[in-house]
């Protein structure tokens, strides 16, 4: 298939070829350069374009209705180059040109075929013999910083070298050797244009009307192209701008997303104690274990977010540079983009799924309300515990009470909570609810009868761990452990300044409770002025606290990132 | 000199009929004065313009309207000089070379 034109040569229509086209329209050109200078030029022209025009109609027919590239070889072969022509008043100058046949000039132009704006850059690497882009770049680059003077002298430039329309130009643009049809050529049109413009001011009342009129169109085409060319240029300008902003976006979303993929540097960093970061990819780990999934999803959350990204940028890069078309870029790109998306929702679901039913494994204690004693409460101050509840070394998702460790291979651990009840009976009772989630019913009573907590109850003594424990092999299925401890009516209640860790703040304020003796009354638990006896079986606890609570840390710390994983988890359908 | 003697021929084929820019080729051409016919438009719109020839326009079947050339009174009486400084010339040569 080719591309054919509609052409009107002496008032004759004809279809032809675009590369045809392109042969006739040089060599037009050429002649009417060659005529330029000539008196009688336009007539021998329009004699020529006449000629032209009878040959071309006798080369058509019924079955051939499309002028070729090889008619318009023969008509040229036939009527003859400028150069051929011969037998002109400038026959001793052609001579003398002849003479300087072997000479090659090299001008410098622009280069309307390869260019982005004005076609400087392209002149310039056709001048040098060097690629564009690098003048390209160098463009840009400068025009960075300063804004300015690059752009200035681009400009400049552009107003100052003039295009290569013909081909003899062309010629020079690249330092071919020019011919020494080329060569008049060059020097014709220029002369020609001059006395053009020359003629349209001195000999304006003597042309017929009909050139007349074809002289103010072309006066109006070149007003018309003038026009064009600004508002291309102001495309041009609003479409790389354009691409320096898709540029600068692409580039920071995707800096953005691989930190967010891979964390910077390790996977948990923390920016500020405020701020604690979690990579996807240690998210991942978490849900999937250390497992193909975990691949297969962050591979496939990579391509579903990282693809879009990646066109953005290239999508900048094309407009800044002016490249049209990059094959097979959009088409791989689509295709890895939805083995992304597959992978995304057949894993989104997965974690759906792994986290759609609820399991329950309860333990339950029970003991004898003490005899005109309080019943005392603490929380463990074990070392290893100690040195993970810093601030600084654990994570927590708002009330998921979750904590992972910066520790590399450390176990994560939960927050227990503890709840404070009314019981029906005489005996005090401490229910433990382990909860998990799982894919069924069964497996996550399984998952959550996994859940290692330890705590240690007499008749007066109760001692918490801060912390329950999700086994090494054990992925997070947002394991919880509750205490509900039940107390009957008039027993007293005396609980460590360290219980602020455990109690559940929903139910009770931890830093108002901690470190103070209640009894239970029919109404609940009520402050008491019981002052117990001193025991010697209490535990020795550590009076000194890294982490006193204040008042504001009851909003215990969130992460600002931690509430868009949230967000992210909750997009694929599972409720936290 | 050349260019001369193609205004010459030119001039002494259009003296004969009323000719068309083709024809005029076809002659040239047999007689391998000229290679390519864009040597003969600028030839022709020269002497019209000197008042030696002028031209009709005619219809043409099988493309635009043709010129036909035709001789005028002054090109008439410039081919007579032509003519007769042709022979002077040829005399000339030929007595200078020896085939006189």
């Amino acid at each position: 298939m080719k591309k054919t034109f509609t052409v009107n040569i002496r008032g004759i229509v004809f279809h032809i070829d675009e590369d045809a086209y392109e042969v006739l329209n040089d060599y037009l050109q050429s002649i009417k350069q060659y005529f330029a200078k000539t008196e009688g030029g336009d007539e021998i022209i329009s004699d020529i374009e006449t000629r032209i025009a009878e040959m071309l109609r006798e080369s058509i027919g019924d079955e051939k209705q499309v002028i070729t590239l090889d008619d318009i070889g023969k008509v040229i072969e036939v009527i003859g180059q400028p150069s051929e022509f011969g037998g002109e008043p400038e026959d001793e100058t052609a001579w003398q040109q002849k003479s300087e046949k072997s000479k090659t000039i090299k001008r410098l132009y622009r280069d309307p075929d390869r260019s982005i704006l004005g076609g400087v850059c392209g002149g310039l690497g056709a001048y040098f013999h060097t690629d564009p882009v690098w003048f390209r770049l160098a463009f840009v680059i400068f025009s960075l910083p300063g804004l300015g003077t690059p752009l200035l002298i681009y400009v400049i430039l552009w107003i100052v070298i003039p295009e290569a329309r013909t081909v003899a130009e062309k010629l020079q643009m690249k330092g071919e050797k020019v011919n020494i049809s080329n060569i008049e050529k060059s020097i014709r049109e220029e002369i020609g244009n001059l006395k053009n413009k020359f003629n349209d001011f001195t000999k304006g009342a003597k042309q017929t009307y009909k050139k007349k009129s074809a002289a103010h169109r072309s006066d109006f085409r070149n007003v018309g192209n003038a026009l064009t060319k600004v508002l291309e240029l102001f495309v041009k300008v609003i479409l790389i701008f354009t691409g320096i902003i898709l540029f600068i976006v692409g580039i920071s979303l995707i800096g953005a997303f691989l930190i967010a993929i891979f964390g910077w540097g390790e996977q948990i960093f923390i920016l500020d104690s405020e701020l604690i970061y979690v990579s996807l990819s240690a998210m991942s780990e978490l849900i999937f274990g250390n497992t193909g999934s975990n691949v297969f999803f962050k591979t496939g959350l990579i391509l579903f977010v990282g693809i879009p990204l990646f066109l953005l940028l290239l999508g900048g890069i094309k407009l800044i540079f002016g490249i049209e078309k990059t094959k097979y870029i959009g088409i791989t790109a689509l295709n890895l983009w939805l083995i992304g998306l597959i992978l995304t929702v057949f894993y989104g679901f997965k974690i759906t799924k792994s986290f759609s039913h609820n399991g329950i494994y309860k333990e339950s204690v029970s003991v004898e309300m003490p005899y005109n004693s309080p019943l005392y409460i603490d929380v463990k101050n074990d070392e290893d515990f100690k040195r993970i509840y810093r601030y600084e070394d654990y994570f927590e998702i708002d009330d998921m009470n979750m904590i992972i460790t910066t520790e590399e291979n450390d176990p994560f651990y939960g927050i227990p909570q503890l709840e404070i009840e009314k019981s029906g009976n005489d005996q005090i009772e401490l229910e433990i609810y382990y909860r998990s989630k799982g894919k069924n019913r069964r497996v996550a009573s399984e998952r959550a009868k996994n859940t290692i907590y330890n705590y240690s109850v007499n008749d007066t003594l109760m001692v918490f761990d801060p912390f329950f424990k999700i086994p090494d092999n054990e992925v997070w299925r947002k394991q919880q452990v509750d205490l509900v401890l039940k107390i009957p009516e008039g027993c007293y209640l005396q609980l460590s300044e360290n219980m602020y860790k455990i109690l559940d703040n929903r139910q009770h304020s931890p830093s108002r409770f901690s470190g103070e003796t209640w009894q239970m009354t029919k109404t609940g638990l009520k402050k008491s002025e019981f002052v117990p006896s001193e025991r010697e079986d209490k535990i020795e606890t550590e009076k000194e606290h890294d982490f006193v609570p204040d008042e504001e840390s009851d909003n215990k710390p969130v992460s600002v990132i931690g509430f868009l994983y949230i967000g992210f988890l909750e997009i694929f359908g599972f409720r936290i | 000199m050349r260019k001369g003697v193609l205004e010459y021929c030119i001039l002494s084929i259009i003296n004969e009929k009323e000719v068309y820019a083709s024809d005029i080729i076809q002659k040239l051409k047999e007689a391998k004065l000229i290679v390519v016919e864009g040597t003969l438009y600028p030839l022709l719109t020269r002497l019209k313009n000197d008042v030696l020839l002028s031209y009709r326009w005619e219809e043409s079947k099988s493309g635009p309207p043709r010129k036909y050339y035709e001789i005028t009174e002054s090109g008439i009486n410039f081919l007579k000089d032509l003519d007769r400084g042709w022979n002077e010339l040829v005399e000339a040569v030929n007595k200078i070379a020896g085939k006189g």
